[in-house]
């Protein structure tokens, strides 16, 4: 709800002569490429290798959600085609999961959420039944993991009883260029977007960015401890390092940092609201 | 001017609100309509190698946890103060401090005799039903190990 009356400030603050509002829904694809977790899930499956009937995958899965946005939108084509601009800004909701199955019949599920507020600034050509251009995406990304664990009765477990077991956060603010189309009819636009999500910039190595924490309070207690061993409060990277000695592998760095990348694809529904007709 | 000024304004104010923090959305559906919950059984259940069930003692009438929205002083890692309302011959009032963000509640510091401390996994977790469980294997905390324990706590909101 929050998201939404936000959205219609924005566009209601946008409102000019000359504008046109638009809003849009679709659907989002992210075939997404993140070193961390591949590096996680190579050395799990490894480690257990033994124990796994099933692997985890390399890589996450093409991460799918839902998108909605509302923006300004001008186009001024008085015969044909014309110049053509669009900023909108809105949220981007995505989720892939990977899970390893052992020979027990129990499982080690990561599930990732992406949230992202993203702002794209569209400038090409355009009719009033098409548009090419070329776009910008700004992206401030709150991502969550899921790491849990199923036993054999299906109970999903997010406690302490396994060191792996929490929901770790990062954050970013993230950015990319694409292009995208538009054809419909006057008022109404099927669009098709493709842009490429680069790494955050890393500044004296990869301590810049962040990584995937969990400071949930019990963990912290757990952690003041001593033991070498205690509820993970960081995603590891490395599987072997993190079991060899926990407390090693914190003050070494291992961990996954929030540094996905790839090409993301949008389809979806444009509706246009003339404001000077 | 004034129009790049303002929009750039509410995307702000958007951007504060759709990171405003969701732990204390989940918090609240326990809290909320005086956070009373009925604790309508605890089970403790152990299973076998095979995962057969090899004993399963149930207690009911335990008493009421009533759930504050104030934090505790460990309000830093999103704690918050609780009671436990223990019911045996009489019902005795001992506090304690839990925290809740959808998929785990942890509580802690709680001296009641009927031991509620731990930290649990959601199983349900609903508006006015909630069932948290606490799993404990025989093995290494990384290793893949079976289930061997399980203590399931179920709650439903108190009628007000």
């Amino acid at each position: 709800m929050k998201k939404i009356i936000s959205i219609l400030l924005l566009i209601a603050f946008n409102f000019e002569s000359n504008a046109q509002v638009n809003f849009s829904i679709g659907k989002t694809f992210y075939p997404l490429t993140a070193p961390g977790f591949q590096t996680f899930f190579t050395t799990y499956n490894n480690e257990l290798a033994a124990d796994i009937k099933t692997p985890f995958k390399y890589e996450f899965p093409t991460a799918t959600g839902w998108s909605i946005k509302g923006g300004y939108l001008l186009n001024k084509h008085d015969d044909g085609a014309g110049f053509y601009y669009n900023t909108t800004t809105g949220v981007n909701i995505l989720k892939t999961k990977n899970e390893a199955v052992f020979t027990n019949g129990e499982s080690r599920k990561t599930v990732l959420h992406m949230n992202e507020w993203i702002t794209d600034v569209s400038l090409g050509v355009g009719g009033e039944n098409f548009h090419f251009a070329i776009n910008g995406t700004i992206q401030l990304r709150f991502n969550k993991l899921f790491c849990s664990y199923v036993y054999h009765d299906g109970s999903e477990s997010f406690g302490p009883e396994k060191n792996l077991n929490g929901i770790f956060s990062a954050n970013r603010l993230m950015g990319g260029f694409g292009a995208e189309a538009g054809f419909g009819i006057k008022y109404l636009q099927v669009v098709f977007k493709a842009a490429k999500i680069y790494k955050p910039f890393e500044k004296d190595g990869s301590t810049y960015l962040s990584y995937y924490s969990d400071l949930a309070g019990y963990k912290a207690d757990a952690g003041l401890t001593g033991n070498s061993s205690y509820p993970a409060e960081y995603m590891p990277a490395d599987y072997h390092s993190f079991l060899t000695d926990q407390l090693t592998s914190e003050s070494s760095n291992n961990f996954v940092y929030i540094n996905d990348h790839g090409w993301q694809f949008g389809l979806s529904l444009m509706f246009i609201i003339p404001t000077n007709d | 001017m004034k129009k790049i000024f303002s929009s750039v304004t509410v995307l702000l104010i958007a951007i504060v609100l759709v990171s405003c923090n969701k732990e204390d959305q989940h918090a609240k559906k326990l809290y909320k309509n005086q956070g009373r919950w009925t604790i309508d059984y605890v089970t403790t259940q152990l299973f076998d190698s095979t995962g057969a069930v090899i004993s399963d003692s149930t207690v009911k009438n335990i008493g009421e946890l009533v759930l504050f929205k104030s934090g505790s002083l460990d309000a830093l890692y999103g704690y918050r103060q609780a009671v436990f309302l223990y019911t045996d011959s009489v019902t005795h009032a001992y506090p304690f401090e839990y925290m809740f963000d959808g998929k785990r509640i942890s509580i802690k510091y709680c001296d009641a005799p009927f031991e509620i401390d731990g930290t649990y996994s959601a199983f349900i977790d609903k508006a006015n039903e909630q069932q948290w469980e606490i799993y404990s294997t025989n093995g290494n905390t990384n290793a893949v190990t079976s289930l061997t324990g399980k203590y399931i706590m179920h709650l439903s909101r108190s009628e007000n």
